[in-house]
């Protein structure tokens, strides 16, 4: 599945992929001591679910969601995770041959997150690893972060 | 090497329910024998429970269990008869049994082999029984045929039960022809690597002294290898029972189990029940008689004259051979609940679990409906065909209410299934440390949810080792402080309220306060002049601290390493709170105060900061107003004085450190502030009052600062998932009626990062 984020192409694997809702339609509630790109948790038909900011997971700043703004909603190893971006354009078929590993200019802040390119006649897709994108790996500092409470 | 039954898992499922419970009666009845060894009741209903275990084992072809239970019946049997007398030696070795049947119940669970070596309890049995007739200890891995360890279920002949009739016809031919019809079980050795050989070369001695008219598994499964841990066979013999003990004597890798004569409980069949006597191994009482066995018989020998011959090969065969011990399960299970006479099912708790998440659903939609009833009814005044709506959607409300009772009801256990675990544990650990302890037990028929009773077991246990371990001093101690020899140890259930409290308590030495301060200054949790400052009651409470045990008196138990902090964690987690008050000298009391349930409770919705948030009720007392000039500073803290009581102030965005004016976190605030009627909304600082939620927990007040309240409700707590994990002063989240997701405040959490905070600051102060 392909999708944009400012002007830029990102693709993920679309068996991990649930369904694409309008980020508009849903009001996100923030959670109080989590990271900044874990936005909040909402409401998807009667389930909570976490929801995700890929701008600020992937160190972009933040943009304002508009019309074209979507959740993806993705099954993750903790469970279903929305994630959003700033509008969905397609599903594309990848070759496996055509997917080089990311150069090192490509490589910035985000470079953690990104599995490879694809190139796609004109256009570069940047495929994410969403393993490492839906991982928690700052759990564990922010937990003992927030433990100096000693309970009297 | 995994082991394997001749079972569907829904039969095992069910072997083990029935498995549990009989052990638990015997477990309470051992106990009861052990306080009154006179007690021939108690003894009457431990000799049956053993005695259905047996026969549930046997058929399941767990044979080392069914040894055991037998040697348990053997020992009850002499002392039914007044051949051997109650004594702790006896006591203890039936507990020993106990503790091996629930090894085997276990590996029954997991497939796993416990390695667990039946000859030692055998030997304790026997043992205990002193000499006489002891119980032939026999029977471990490879001893050969003719140990003599009967495993058939006595009382009770699978062979004939699951017979068809042809084949009991067949028998009773037999019988008239001068055969003398046989019930045989062999087993074959766990370390024999092709038990099917073994029970084909088993039925071929057979054949050569007289004619199989049934086995299980059949030839033909024996022929596929799809075989059990035990052969039996429905046997007309030509030859005399000795020398068929002595042909199947030769087949190695087998040992034989029972072999016993039918024709007595074939004679049974239409006319008078079999004398007990006339059994041969497995030593039968006539009291057990009335086991569930005798249901299926009857009907199955009245079958005989209605149906002669009634598809003999059509039915029989692979069928009805493999599912042989698993319907003689289902239906000793069966024949239990009749004797009961309760009409009850069984439903996995996740049905129940997903019941209440679809009610909850059902709770929110009603909220919906409701709302948009109220806009309608703006509009449309005297509408037939509205108020036709209205009257439908008020319906729903009730019996979506009623409905959502019911399902909480179903949920709802007696404590008593938790309770009745810990009498054996206290003795045990009674008699492990040499003290002297009447056991109290009261209000076991308070019913709880039963996710908060699965939680609960774990500190509930913790809590009785302490006060046995640590409390009760030992009896010479006792008597020189002038107590009674015996100390007291007292559970006790009892609903309050929306509550249930559950209390702990002992008589022993109690917590010493100065003690707890001595400690926690050297394990570095407070400084000298922080402990000084506290009360005695605050002192103790330091014993659910995390990190904090003092090895001389309270927390960290043998063995099991974990701390009252602990206890107080997982108690948190229910939504609960534990309290500690003790005397030196008089005793320890632990109180813990529980929800009835997890799943829904009553909550004020309040707003802040553009935020709803809901408070679980049972902590809130009231919520009040204030003006700011009413806030004051104590030790630097904000605190506003009610009743006369100093109350310290929680301010959520402080707590929680959310930025000044930033209620939403989201993508660049495109989330409206909610419009909340009681209060303006936002806008921190420009109000004159406060609304301030005053919350209680065991006696600590606090204020937690809101900008509205917007009323009271039924909330359905959802967890926040795993991949946001534990948030601290954040229980859950819930639903609002509009589709959007409010959180659930933790008032312990809160309380704990509050002070957490202040103290934080004070350091740098």
């Amino acid at each position: 599945m392909v999708f944009q984020l400012g002007d830029e192409l990102y693709g993920a694997e679309i068996q991990a992929v649930r369904e694409v809702v309008r980020a508009q339609e849903y009001r996100i509630t923030p959670v109080p001591r989590t990271p900044a790109y874990l936005l909040g948790v909402t409401n998807l038909r009667g389930r909570v679910i976490p929801v995700i900011d890929l701008r600020r997971r992937l160190g972009q700043p933040p943009a304002p969601l508009t019309g074209a703004s979507r959740i993806a909603v993705l099954e993750g190893e903790l469970g279903t995770v929305g994630m959003v971006v700033d509008g969905v354009s397609e599903v594309v078929r990848v070759p496996v041959g055509s997917i080089e590993p990311p150069s090192p200019v490509m490589v910035r802040r985000d470079g953690d997150f990104v599995r490879g390119v694809a190139r796609m006649g004109e256009r570069l897709i940047i495929l994410l690893d969403l393993g490492a994108v839906l991982a928690r790996e700052d759990r564990k500092s922010r937990i003992e972060g927030g433990r100096h409470a000693a309970g009297v | 090497m995994p082991l394997e039954f001749d079972a569907s898992p829904e039969d095992i499922r069910v072997f083990l329910d029935e498995a549990e419970e009989l052990i638990q009666i015997m477990e309470e009845e051992i106990l009861r024998l052990e306080r009154d060894p006179q007690d021939a009741e108690a003894l009457r209903e431990l000799f049956r429970a053993a005695h259905t275990l047996k026969g549930s084992s046997a058929t399941l072809g767990h044979r080392p269990m069914a040894e055991v239970t037998h040697g348990m019946e053997n020992l009850l049997d002499r002392i039914r008869k007044g051949q051997l007398a109650v004594s702790t030696g006896i006591v203890d070795a039936l507990f020993a049994c106990l503790d091996v049947l629930k090894a085997f119940k276990d590996e029954i669970a997991t497939g796993e082999p416990a390695g667990v070596d039946t000859g030692q309890v055998l030997a304790a049995l026997a043992a205990a029984g002193g000499p006489g007739e002891a119980t032939p200890a026999g029977g471990g891995a490879g001893s050969g045929a003719g140990s003599g360890a009967p495993a058939a279920p006595a009382g009770d002949h699978p062979a004939l039960r699951d017979l068809d009739p042809a084949g009991i016809e067949r028998l009773r031919a037999g019988i008239r022809e001068g055969r003398s019809p046989l019930w045989i079980q062999l087993a074959a050795d766990p370390t024999a690597p092709m038990p099917g050989v073994r029970y084909f070369q088993a039925l071929l001695a057979l054949g050569e002294l007289g004619e199989v008219v049934r086995s299980w598994p059949t030839q033909e499964e024996i022929e596929q290898d799809r075989v059990g841990e035990t052969l039996s066979v429905v046997f007309l013999a030509d030859r005399p029972l000795e020398e068929v003990r002595a042909a199947l004597a030769e087949v190695p890798e087998v040992s034989l189990g029972a072999l016993e004569p039918l024709a007595p409980a074939l004679g049974a069949g239409g006319e008078a029940p079999a004398p007990a006597g006339t059994r041969e191994a497995a030593g039968a009482p006539a009291a057990a008689g009335e086991v569930p066995a005798h249901d299926g018989f009857a009907p199955a020998g009245g079958q005989v004259s209605a149906l002669p011959g009634a598809g003999p090969e059509g039915r029989g065969g692979v069928q009805s051979g493999a599912r042989a011990p698993g319907e003689a399960v289902r239906e000793a299970a069966g024949g239990r609940s009749r004797l009961k006479g309760s009409r009850t099912v069984r439903v996995d708790v996740e049905v129940l679990d997903r019941l209440m998440d679809l009610v909850g659903e059902l709770v929110i939609d009603r909220t919906r409906l409701v709302q948009v009833l109220t806009r309608l009814e703006a509009e449309r005044e005297g509408d037939d065909q509205l108020r036709e709506l209205q009257a439908a959607a008020a319906h729903i409300g009730r019996v979506t209410a009623e409905l959502q009772e019911e399902i909480m009801r179903a949920r709802m256990l007696p404590v008593e299934n938790l309770f009745k675990k810990f009498p054996r544990m206290v003795r045990d650990l009674a008699q492990q440390f040499g003290k002297e302890i009447n056991f109290v037990i009261r209000g076991e028929e308070t019913e709880l949810d039963r996710s908060v009773i699965e939680e609960i077991g774990d500190p509930l246990m913790h809590l009785l080792r302490n006060a046995v371990d640590h409390g009760i001093e030992h009896p010479e101690e006792r008597v020189r402080a002038g107590k009674p020899r015996q100390g007291t140890v007292l559970l006790e259930a009892a609903h309050q309220e929306n509550h249930i409290i559950i209390t702990v308590r002992d008589d022993g030495r109690g917590i010493d306060p100065d003690k707890i301060r001595a400690a926690a200054v050297k394990k570095g949790i407070l400084s000298q002049e922080q402990v000084a400052r506290l009360s005695d009651d605050e002192a103790i409470r330091l014993i659910f601290s995390p990190g904090f045990s003092t090895a001389e008196k309270v927390s960290e138990i043998s063995g099991r390493g974990v701390g009252l902090d602990v206890v107080h964690k997982n108690i948190e987690k229910l939504n609960g709170a534990v309290e500690v008050r003790s005397q030196p000298g008089q005793g320890t009391e632990f109180r813990i105060k529980l929800p009835l349930t997890l799943a829904i409770i009553r909550a004020l919705l309040v707003e802040h900061r553009g935020c709803v948030y809901a408070v679980p009720l049972n902590s809130v007392t009231e919520t009040l107003r204030f003006s700011r000039s009413e806030v004051q500073t104590v030790r630097g803290r904000d605190v506003v004085v009610n009743r006369g009581a100093v109350v310290p102030l929680i301010r959520l965005e402080e707590v929680f450190g959310l930025e000044p004016g930033d209620g939403t976190a989201g993508a660049a605030g495109e989330m409206p502030a909610r419009k909340t009627g009681t209060a303006s909304p936002g806008g921190a600082g420009a109000q004159d009052r406060i609304f301030v939620v005053i919350v209680n927990l065991f006696g600590r007040q606090a204020g937690i600062v809101v900008d509205g309240l917007l009323g009271e409700g039924d909330v359905v707590i959802k967890s926040l998932g795993q991949y946001i994990g534990e948030v601290p002063g954040i229980a859950g989240a819930t639903l609002m009626g509009d589709g959007s997701v409010a959180l659930i405040l933790d008032v312990a959490g809160l309380m704990e990062l509050a002070a957490g905070q202040h103290r934080a600051r004070e350091r740098i102060a």
